[in-house]
């Protein structure tokens, strides 16, 4: 049974009007179609296992660039932002590190662009390639103390575009595991060593990152 | 500039449009409802920011089935909107580990007196939301779930996965809790 002093709680906080921040419908568009063009993801991501590399030729530029994650799957998302900055192409890229010959070439599946549109020379580089902003992490990450003593890990997604003149800007949480380890996870990418900006046809451009950062413990 | 003045949707009306994609109806159900599922999750989370996140992340599953709501009368919007508010916050905090086994303690007996309906009136909104907020994520979310958004036990044994009597026991702790706090909090203004 309900006490009357809890009703007279409940109807406190029904009579509260705090109101949100006026950038708030903004900030959630936001969040709203990072989500839908996860889901997107997801569905070229089904498409990509269950359709052969026959089918995927149609579609698919083959570069030499993929990212690794500590687990045994990965992705990684990259975009090309076009010239103007107004439309960009999306590509999500499969490997399965279990497999060695996926460490040498990776599918990219274009999403909204036809594939002529595509002329994908080079993606954005880590110095020293994978191997070594894996290793650059593994070094530099300091693991949220009161992460560690509740034991919270996971794996969270970081996007951010990796400018021409090599700086790193609009750097997002696209997967958020919990808030510390959302915040260590963009003090790793503000810290990294610049990259080498991405290419298309010869020039360099702009292009959008997106790199899974796992926090795990022992 | 052509300004359109649209008339505000009924609940209804407002589900109906915003299943059909139709961009003013979804600005106009954010606009209604997410402060108070911001407040909800508040409850909750007990942290602001985690609050707004959970509240997004609710907001976006209203949006992806707002098509399967079905209108029950006045108000069944807001209460179905709550009720993802609801399991969007307890999924969260069951993810992070938040809200784990809860052991039965037999031995715990509640000593406060029931506080005085009149004096609990007095009590500034923010202030109460904050006495929840101060709660063990436990006995938060079981208090916030029976006493505030209408969960039974058995429901609440349900989502949390634990016992109909593991509830109940946890709703007793959290409403001596709360009594301290308020006669604490009485005592503070007097």
């Amino acid at each position: 049974m309900k006490q009357d002093w809890e009703n007279i709680i409940k109807e406190r906080l029904d009579g509260d009007r705090t109101e949100l921040p006026a950038s708030d419908w903004n900030d959630f568009l936001s969040r709203k179609s990072a989500h839908e063009r996860a889901a997107r993801r997801r569905r070229i991501l089904t498409l990509a296992i269950a359709l052969p590399a026959a089918a995927a030729v149609v579609a698919a530029v083959v570069v030499t660039f993929f990212l690794m994650s500590f687990d045994e799957k990965s992705v990684a998302e990259t975009e090309i932002l076009s010239e103007d900055g107004t439309g960009y192409a999306e590509m999500t890229e499969v490997c399965d590190l279990s497999n060695p010959a996926d460490a040498d070439s990776v599918e990219l599946i274009d999403d909204d662009l036809e594939s002529d549109d595509l002329d994908v020379e080079e993606m954005p580089q880590f110095p020293g390639g994978t191997a070594a902003l894996l290793e650059w992490l593994e070094n530099n990450m300091q693991y949220p103390d009161n992460c560690r003593k509740n034991s919270i890990q996971g794996r969270v997604l970081v996007t951010f575009a990796v400018e021409t003149d090599s700086t790193l800007s609009d750097i997002r949480i696209v997967r958020s595991v919990s808030p510390d380890l959302d915040r260590e996870a963009i003090r790793l990418v503000q810290s990294m060593p610049k990259w080498k900006p991405g290419a298309l046809r010869g020039q360099p451009v702009r292009a959008q990152m997106t790199v899974p950062i796992s926090f795990r413990l022992e | 500039m052509r300004v359109v003045t649209r008339r505000e949707l009924s609940e209804s009306e407002l589900a109906r449009a915003c299943a059909g994609g139709d961009r003013n109806a979804q600005a106009q159900l954010y606009s209604q409802y997410a402060s108070g599922l911001y407040r909800l999750c508040l409850r909750y989370m007990g942290d602001a920011e985690e609050a707004r996140d959970i509240m997004h992340d609710s907001m976006i599953r209203v949006f992806d089935g707002i098509a399967k709501f079905r209108y029950a009368g006045s108000g069944s919007l807001g209460a179905w909107i709550s009720r993802i508010g609801v399991n969007a916050a307890v999924d969260s905090l069951r993810r992070q580990q938040k809200i784990q086994k809860i052991p039965l303690d037999r031995t715990f007996e509640d000593h406060f007196p029931e506080p005085d309906a009149g004096d609990v009136e007095m009590i500034p909104a923010n202030v109460l939301q904050q006495m929840i907020a101060s709660l063990p994520v436990e006995r938060r979310t079981v208090f916030n779930m029976y006493c505030i958004d209408g969960f039974s036990h058995k429901d609440i044994a349900k989502a949390l996965n634990i016992s109909e009597k593991g509830s109940a026991s946890v709703l007793a702790k959290a409403r001596a809790g709360l009594k301290k706090a308020i006669s604490d909090y009485l005592k503070g203004t007097r």
